[in-house]
């Protein structure tokens, strides 16, 4: 049995404890959901571009300050919205061959 | 007068028990229910009164019948000749009795060779087929169906192997095959009371088997290793080596990959592996291939060893432990410290006990030997958080060996950190001593010597030994006062109390009346000394709530639910600045509900303690926010690092995920309204909220057996 490679997901947001926990939460649930592999921490938006993450999650007004590093930036308007969440994130991961 | 099918069964499990069994009992073993049972009573009752045979029924005590040895063996004999007599088979032995057959059988099997044999039709035989070819595939191997041809397994040699030691295992159970390889049927006859027709096969199947000489050679690899097998690791390869000698006689070899091979070579199992391998050679007067040998020595590699109480405790020198593996030990300490106990990272009796349970951990992923872990569902319903925990440390070990860690091995760190756990509950004390014996694994036995050290104060473990180590060795009868075991033991002149290992509230009492120990009037504070990470009712509070408050936009809503934090003197003047400046700067994500606002800013912004409050607007404020504006209730939170308000935090989202109850709140005329939601809400289960979780797995009153 190859084991699938863990998804590694950065939540941000300006401030690194409370709006991106809660994206970070919601996340979770739904990467749970999925059955997948994963490891989702929270934090700040300077993190973003450093970061060794798969995927970066952010609010649409991060986005910019967020892209240019290897982590693929995907925005999302709603933290809360898991229905958004699952729909994007899982577009995207399938783009990634994660799903 | 004559007795249906079905009579004739309840009246042959009658026959064979010893002992009164329930109602209930006869109709789980027959897969029926307790109603058809007494129906069918009234029949049996009336055939043994006509043979002068009385038949004791007594409520809450259960049915025997009443009569000597030999006058039962008559009847049973009769029974036996009755016209149209056949074994009534349950459906799981039909089964059973079905999987058997075709592991065992080289030729095709035809339906009509197994309708006599099940005692059913063929269209049951077909659907019996296809349950079995579930559990065939589970265990890798395939079955081929074709019409005149009949039923044949196919699979890898080791495939096979594996899939007979798990049937076994699961059918008769550890114990009853110990004291099997030891010799005795007993325990095997008991276990099958009441499933004439499976013993029947099963004994046919150990016939071929050399079992006692194989335990033998399990005995002196134990000697010449310098160490001790768990008992179920001792039935595992005893079971395996009989197996390999049969098989290996008629020409069936495992084939193993080279590389396997080669990492083999070095490892001292394999020197161990190479002189058994030349014993049975000798014996047998055979050759065994190459990959037999290596087949032998990655059992012997993956087999889980029992240390003893001085291993753990630290008599033992630490080198014998690989660096590696210490390595790995620290980085999942250092990820379960998080969430469960920061000392988890420098406890050395469990930073050993797991190092030594990591290297036949290891061997096992490596090779893909699975492993049993027959208390895995009670762990997980036990102890659900520390399993959690112990998946997330496991990660380092999965990247370690590139495979996914199977559940069953989860469950055995969760049991190491779940030891560790109930260690960390304090006791005070004077001791009382006791001897633990465990059937079961190292994970198993340290589980239960914690839990009783942090249950019962008053008693002290003075030894952890396995079954057959206490008939081995002689135990000084004055110097304890009972012993503990998690299997039937008998030894003569010492109390024995046999519980189950993660000491449910029956055993608790058991041991409390055997030992006399009273009830402990002082329970051990579940979490004394332990900083407790706040949960949101801490937080909301009549102080930090306000409703319906008037605002002209987003900056006066600010400064107003940063004044309730200000006036509890939580935070500094500045911070309320702070979150508006954040709100600048990157703009109103901070509304992550529709018409809810999350304000905040960092630690170091000013503030002094955790807090939140959380204010209603009379009418609602834009922030600006493309999609969840206009605003009508606002959160303000003040954290003081990234983790402790977590759990308030997780909670927060529960309810604002819930738009009932969100729109109760922004209704709200009243705080006692909020106080009431909030502190009425269970905390998320999905996220990792807090450490007093794993208070609460490890805590009084959540045992198995309440």
């Amino acid at each position: 049995m190859a084991k699938k490679k863990r998804i590694e997901i950065l939540t941000v947001c300006g401030v690194g404890s409370g709006s991106s926990l809660i994206l970070r939460m919601y996340t979770e649930d739904v990467l749970e959901e999925l059955g997948l592999r994963y490891k989702v921490s929270a934090g700040q938006a300077s993190e973003a571009r450093g970061t060794k993450a798969d995927i970066v999650m952010c609010a649409p007004e991060f986005a910019v300050v967020c892209q240019g590093g290897s982590a693929e930036v995907v925005p999302i308007k709603g933290f809360t919205n898991k229905d958004e969440i699952r729909e994007t994130l899982t577009e995207v991961l399938k783009r990634k061959g994660f799903i | 007068m004559s007795l249906s099918t079905r009579q004739c069964a309840i009246l042959r499990i009658l026959l064979d028990m010893d002992n009164p069994i329930s109602m209930s009992e006869i109709a789980s073993q027959l897969e029926i229910t307790p109603r058809m049972v007494r129906y069918d009573f009234r029949g049996i009752e009336r055939w043994l009164q006509a043979r002068d045979v009385q038949l004791i029924k007594k409520a809450n005590y259960g049915v025997f019948i009443e009569a000597p040895r030999e006058v039962r063996i008559d009847l049973i004999r009769e029974l036996e000749h009755l016209a149209g007599y056949h074994l009534i088979l349950s459906p799981t032995e039909r089964l059973h009795i079905l999987i058997l057959s075709l592991l065992k059988c080289d030729q095709p099997l035809l339906i009509k060779q197994l309708e006599p044999r099940l005692g059913v039709s063929r269209p049951t035989v077909l659907s019996d087929m296809n349950k079995a070819e579930k559990w065939l595939e589970e265990h890798n191997l395939s079955l081929i169906r074709r019409p005149h041809f009949g039923f044949k397994t196919v699979g890898k040699e080791g495939d096979w192997r594996k899939a007979v030691v798990d049937f076994l295992l699961e059918t008769v159970g550890e114990m009853p095959l110990l004291v099997l390889c030891k010799g005795s049927k007993a325990a095997l006859r008991s276990r099958m009371k009441g499933k004439v027709g499976l013993l029947r096969v099963l004994s046919a199947f150990f016939e071929n088997l050399d079992l006692s000489y194989s335990k033998k050679l399990v005995d002196s690899i134990e000697r010449m290793l310098h160490l001790q097998f768990t008992d179920d690791a001792c039935v595992s390869l005893v079971l395996h080596l009989a197996i390999l000698i049969g098989r290996v006689g008629q020409g069936k070899i495992v084939e193993l990959p080279p590389q396997h091979l080669k990492s083999l070579r070095e490892q001292r199992e394999f020197h161990a592996a190479k002189i058994i391998a030349d014993q049975i050679e000798q014996r047998f007067n055979t050759v065994l291939p190459k990959s037999e040998v290596a087949y032998i020595a990655i059992q012997l590699a993956g087999a889980k060893i029992r240390w003893t109480v001085s291993d753990i405790i630290g008599e033992r020198s630490a080198e014998e432990i690989e660096p590696g593996v210490l390595e790995m030990v620290d980085g999942m300490l250092a990820e379960a410290s998080i969430y469960l106990h920061p000392y988890l990272r420098v406890d050395q009796q469990l930073i050993r006990s797991l190092a030594f349970h990591l290297k036949p951990v290891l061997s096992r992923l490596r090779f893909g030997l699975p492993v049993r872990n027959p208390l895995l569902e009670d762990v997980k319903r036990q102890y659900p958080y520390i399993f959690k925990v112990a998946r997330r440390s496991s990660d380092i070990l999965e990247e370690k060996v590139s495979r996914r860690i199977p559940e069953e091995e989860i469950g055995y760190i969760a049991m190491h950190l779940g030891a560790a756990m109930e260690r960390l509950r304090p006791f005070p004390g004077v001791k009382r001593r006791v001897l633990v014996i465990c059937g079961e694994g190292v994970a198993t036995a340290w589980l239960l010597v914690s839990k009783m050290q942090a249950e019962f104060p008053e008693v002290e473990v003075v030894e952890v030994m396995s079954t057959s180590e206490v008939s081995r060795r002689h135990v000084f009868r004055g110097d304890i006062d009972a012993m503990i075991s998690t299997v039937p033991v008998e030894i003569v002149g010492i109390p024995i109390i046999v519980v189950s290992p993660l000491l449910g509230a029956k055993d608790k009492a058991r041991i409390r009346e055997v030992l006399k120990i009273g009830v402990s009037t002082s329970e051990p504070a579940d979490n004394a000394g332990e900083a407790e990470e706040p949960c949101l009712a801490t937080l909301i509070t009549t102080e930090t709530i306000r409703l319906r408050v008037a605002a002209n936009n987003w900056q006066e809503v600010v400064d107003k639910a940063g004044r309730l934090l200000l006036n509890t003197g939580a935070i500094e003047a500045r911070y309320i600045e702070a979150m508006k400046n954040i709100i600048v700067k990157y703009g109103p994500y901070i509304v992550i509900w529709p018409g809810i606002a999350l304000l905040h800013a960092r630690p170091e912004d000013g503030v002094k303690r955790l807090c939140m409050s959380l204010v209603t607007m009379q009418s609602s404020v834009k922030f600006g926010h493309l999609y969840n504006d206009p605003v009508d209730l606002v959160i303000a939170l003040g954290a003081v690092d990234d983790r402790s308000h977590l759990k308030a935090l997780a909670q927060l989202a529960e309810i604002l995920g819930d738009q009932e109850m969100v729109n109760e709140i922004k209704s709200a005329s009243a705080k006692k309204e909020i106080l009431e939601l909030v502190s009425g809400t269970p905390q998320k289960s999905s996220v990792m909220p807090s450490r007093k979780d794993a208070w609460s797995d490890v805590g009084n009153g959540k045992y198995l057996s309440q």
